[in-house]
């Protein structure tokens, strides 16, 4: 999916003298009181941002909804929270009329596809958290499809499309070994399994392949008990 | 035991990915190898779960982890790609690859333990445990490692404790200081003053009164003692001016909940004491006695020295795994009604009352109750005790299946003399002396002497055709089919039964390339397998006359053979 097209870009003002980005004919923000209408979203989240410290939020416009979020986060949990927020016109991020959100609880991906996102080792580890997500509805009508292709992305299987991800080039180089056309599940119980000679990082496959063959033993809520 | 000579181990690897309460109980095995190795380093690889626990064990230097929950997420979430999670685990094991290790202990010996073994393993590296060949074959460090992953499981009634089982693996002899385990010195302040408080609370009781933790909680509720059994002996003891009762809880909601409706029925009288993993060893160290079922606190006062009264249910394995403490209890439905499995229901119907507790614990404390002690009908009442082979649990009241007794105090000797090639004398307080036990043992012995001639018989058969059939196909027929009937042997409950199964697991890895070597593999074994039903006729003319036996020199050849 590639980044979204913008035809038209432009600023309007509302009627309580903020800033209203308009771009390709849509509003990203209320023309009466975008303030309220930001106000109003976070508190539809607010029971979920209670108990979350993470949160994604899709799209970011001139960012009054981020605003009215980061104030209710850090008088709910301090300085312990962290947002990250896509948005995926570089332009609207850039614009000078546009505030600078970016600080330590605050990042901004912008102009990034959902395979480079998805490729950012930070970023996996936010969403492995399960952030709560917020959609900025204006945003995430605008930018429907490009919203939807990081909602739904699906990864790359095979190994080829698969080393662009990687960092390691000891970890490139063996997978490298393999016909390209195959998937890591293919090479642990294909490859591997018609091998004569297993050498160092095969055992690493094999012992990935057990490890989440049995994944649905792994109980989290097991965490804290002192249990056997 | 064949005690490791080489002094030269420093680096050492343990690999343990089991749950909370097995790696508590590395503890055991580490102290024993600083014993015998005090300049070594000992590292320990778990899943992160359970670091904190690895990182509070006093004899482990360092601790590293495997965040298995983001591996396995990454691996399964289509969000992911694949390739990504094998760059996490590689990289979670990064700092454990750079390092020459001089041992690595399997200590799990699970399939991905095995791996990850073979992964980081050196030429020079001595393995103990299971490791993977690049031959994709599982390769055993040593008899007792195929003894502990191949031959115990089959057993039925388990006649070694697992953390023996380890220490006849690594060849290091078991020692046993104070603690193991290590507490916060904040966490001992503030539990000291609790427990100041709660005595105050009970000052109506004897200055001396014991405190008394009682586990609520276990993983598996088959596990579980019912709450009216809890409430029941919580009235008991409170009723003693000796004891005073505390329930013991992790900070989850489950447990404050199962507290709270313990503490209803009690008047809310109880004081729980909610402590999570970095407290509760200093909770456990300032306590006088433990009540748990089978799960990781047992484990932690076995590190820090403190007896236990472990309630054995449903499918808890005591027999492999139970406290360790020397003099410590464990109170179990008698084993022949027990089957140590799981269960798809998790109904009890254990027959372990409150009384049979509390005078678990008035036996403990008392010189002399022990042996008035009166338990429901269907418990047997084990006591953990020691000799020179390590622990072995005795039964000392209660319904007493003897002859499984004397089955797995037998099997224990038996275990320890094929594989140590040991002659040492049986220690006959195992074995017991009641004239029942007598009767029991002679009518046993007859048994398993006919048993073992059959077997012999077998095995001479076997041999016969082997040797003479090596150019005679009809022959090697009978050789075939008489192998057959030896390995058959192997899945009967007798004596012979260790042997046996040392000898079909060893057939089961024989992997030469060619009928002839197979052959000569399988006639290697065959002698083994006689010299080892040899020291089973010994062992079982030495319980008939309880006289020491002449030493008989291992040996390939069949004419010193004396069945």
């Amino acid at each position: 999916m590639n980044l979204p097209t913008i035809s038209s870009y432009e600023i309007k003002l509302s009627r309580t003298g903020h800033k209203i980005p308009v771009v390709n004919g849509v509003l990203l923000h209320s023309l009466y009181n975008p303030i309220k209408e930001a106000e109003i979203l976070i508190s539809n989240y607010s029971e979920q941002l209670k108990n979350k410290r993470e949160v994604l939020v899709m799209g970011l416009g001139f960012g009054y909804h981020l605003s009215q979020l980061k104030e209710f986060m850090s008088k709910t949990h301090g300085r312990k929270f962290k947002i990250i927020v896509i948005e995926p016109s570089t332009e609207t991020l850039n614009n000078p009329e546009n505030e600078n959100f970016s600080d330590e609880n605050t990042l901004i991906y912008s102009g990034m596809t959902a395979l480079e996102l998805y490729s950012d080792i930070d970023f996996i580890h936010f969403l492995l958290k399960k952030p709560v997500i917020i959609a900025h509805p204006a945003s995430f009508n605008l930018y429907a499809e490009y919203f939807k292709s990081i909602l739904k992305f699906r990864s790359p299987e095979r190994i080829v499309d698969c080393l662009p991800l990687l960092k390691n080039k000891e970890v490139i180089d063996y997978f490298s070994t393999f016909d390209s056309g195959l998937t890591l599940n293919e090479i642990i119980s294909t490859e591997l399994e018609n091998k004569n000679n297993l050498q160092g990082l095969d055992f690493l496959s094999l012992a990935l392949g057990e490890m989440t063959r049995k994944s649905q033993i792994i109980n989290s809520e097991k965490n804290g008990a002192h249990d056997e | 035991m064949v005690l490791m000579m080489n002094n030269k181990i420093d680096n050492i690897l343990i690999i343990n990915l089991r749950r909370l309460g097995d790696v508590f109980s590395t503890g055991h095995l580490a102290e024993s190898l600083k014993s015998r190795f005090p300049s070594s380093k000992i590292t320990l690889l778990t899943y992160a779960e359970s670091a904190e626990a690895a990182r509070a064990l006093i004899h482990i230097d360092f601790v590293q982890s495997i965040d298995r929950k983001e591996i396995i997420t990454l691996k399964v979430n289509p969000l992911f790609s694949d390739p990504i999670s094998f760059e996490k685990l590689f990289n979670d094991l990064k700092p454990l690859r750079s390092q020459q290790w001089d041992q690595i202990i399997n200590y799990s010996n699970d399939f991905v333990a095995t791996c990850l073994t073979s992964y980081l393993k050196s030429n020079d590296t001595k393995n103990i445990g299971l490791s993977l060949g690049s031959n994709k074959e599982l390769e055993h460090s040593s008899d007792w490692a195929l003894y502990f992953n191949n031959v115990l499981p089959s057993l039925q009634y388990a006649p070694l404790n697992f953390v023996n089982c380890y220490h006849e693996m690594t060849g290091v002899k078991q020692v046993s200081h104070e603690n193991k385990i290590k507490t916060i010195h904040e966490y001992d302040l503030v539990t000291e003053e609790n427990f100041n408080l709660i005595r105050d609370q009970h000052s109506q009781k004897s200055a001396t009164a014991k405190l008394v933790g009682i586990q609520l909680k276990s993983a598996d509720l088959e596990k579980e003692l019912k709450s009216q059994v809890i409430v029941s002996l919580i009235k008991e003891i409170q009723s003693s001016n000796e004891f005073i009762p505390v329930l013991l809880t992790a900070p989850i909601a489950a447990e404050k909940v199962a507290a709270e409706h313990i503490n209803s029925q009690l008047e809310d009288e109880i004081t729980v004491i909610e402590a999570d993993l970095k407290a509760i060893h200093s909770v456990i160290s300032q306590l006088d006695i433990i009540i748990t079922p089978d799960t990781a606190i047992k484990h932690i006062a076995d590190l820090l020295n403190k007896p236990v009264i472990e309630i054995s249910l449903g499918p808890a394995p005591f027999l492999k795994q139970g406290s360790i403490r020397k003099n410590s209890f464990i109170l179990t439905d008698i084993i022949s009604k027990r089957s140590f499995k799981k269960s798809s229901s998790a109904q009890q119907n254990s027959k372990i009352s409150s009384s049979d507790i509390y005078s678990t614990l008035i036996g403990y404390f008392y010189t002399g109750a022990l042996d008035s002690i009166k338990l429901s009908s269907g418990v047997t009442l084990y006591q953990v005790q020691e000799d020179d082979l390590g622990v072995f649990y005795k039964a000392i009241a209660g319904d007493v299946d003897h002859k499984i007794e004397l089955q797995r105090a037998l099997n224990r000797i038996i275990s320890y003399r094929v594989l140590n090639k040991s002659t040492d004398s049986i220690n006959t307080s195992l074995v017991g002396k009641s004239e029942k036990l007598n009767k029991n043992m002679s009518s046993l012995i007859q048994d398993e002497k006919l048993f073992l001639t059959e077997v012999t018989k077998s095995l001479l058969g076997t041999l016969r055709a082997l040797i003479s059939g090596k150019e005679n196909t009809q022959v090697m027929k009978e050789f075939v089919a008489g192998l057959g009937k030896l390995l058959n042997f192997s899945t009967q409950t007798h004596f012979t039964q260790i042997p046996l199964l040392l000898f079909k697991e060893k057939i089961e890895l024989i992997r030469t390339g060619n009928f002839k070597q197979n052959t000569q593999e399988v006639e290697i074994l065959l002698y083994e397998l006689k010299s080892d039903l040899q020291t089973v006729l010994d062992t079982l003319k030495e319980l008939e006359g309880l006289a020491p036996i002449e030493k008989s020199p291992k040996s390939i050849s069949p004419a010193r053979g004396t069945l």
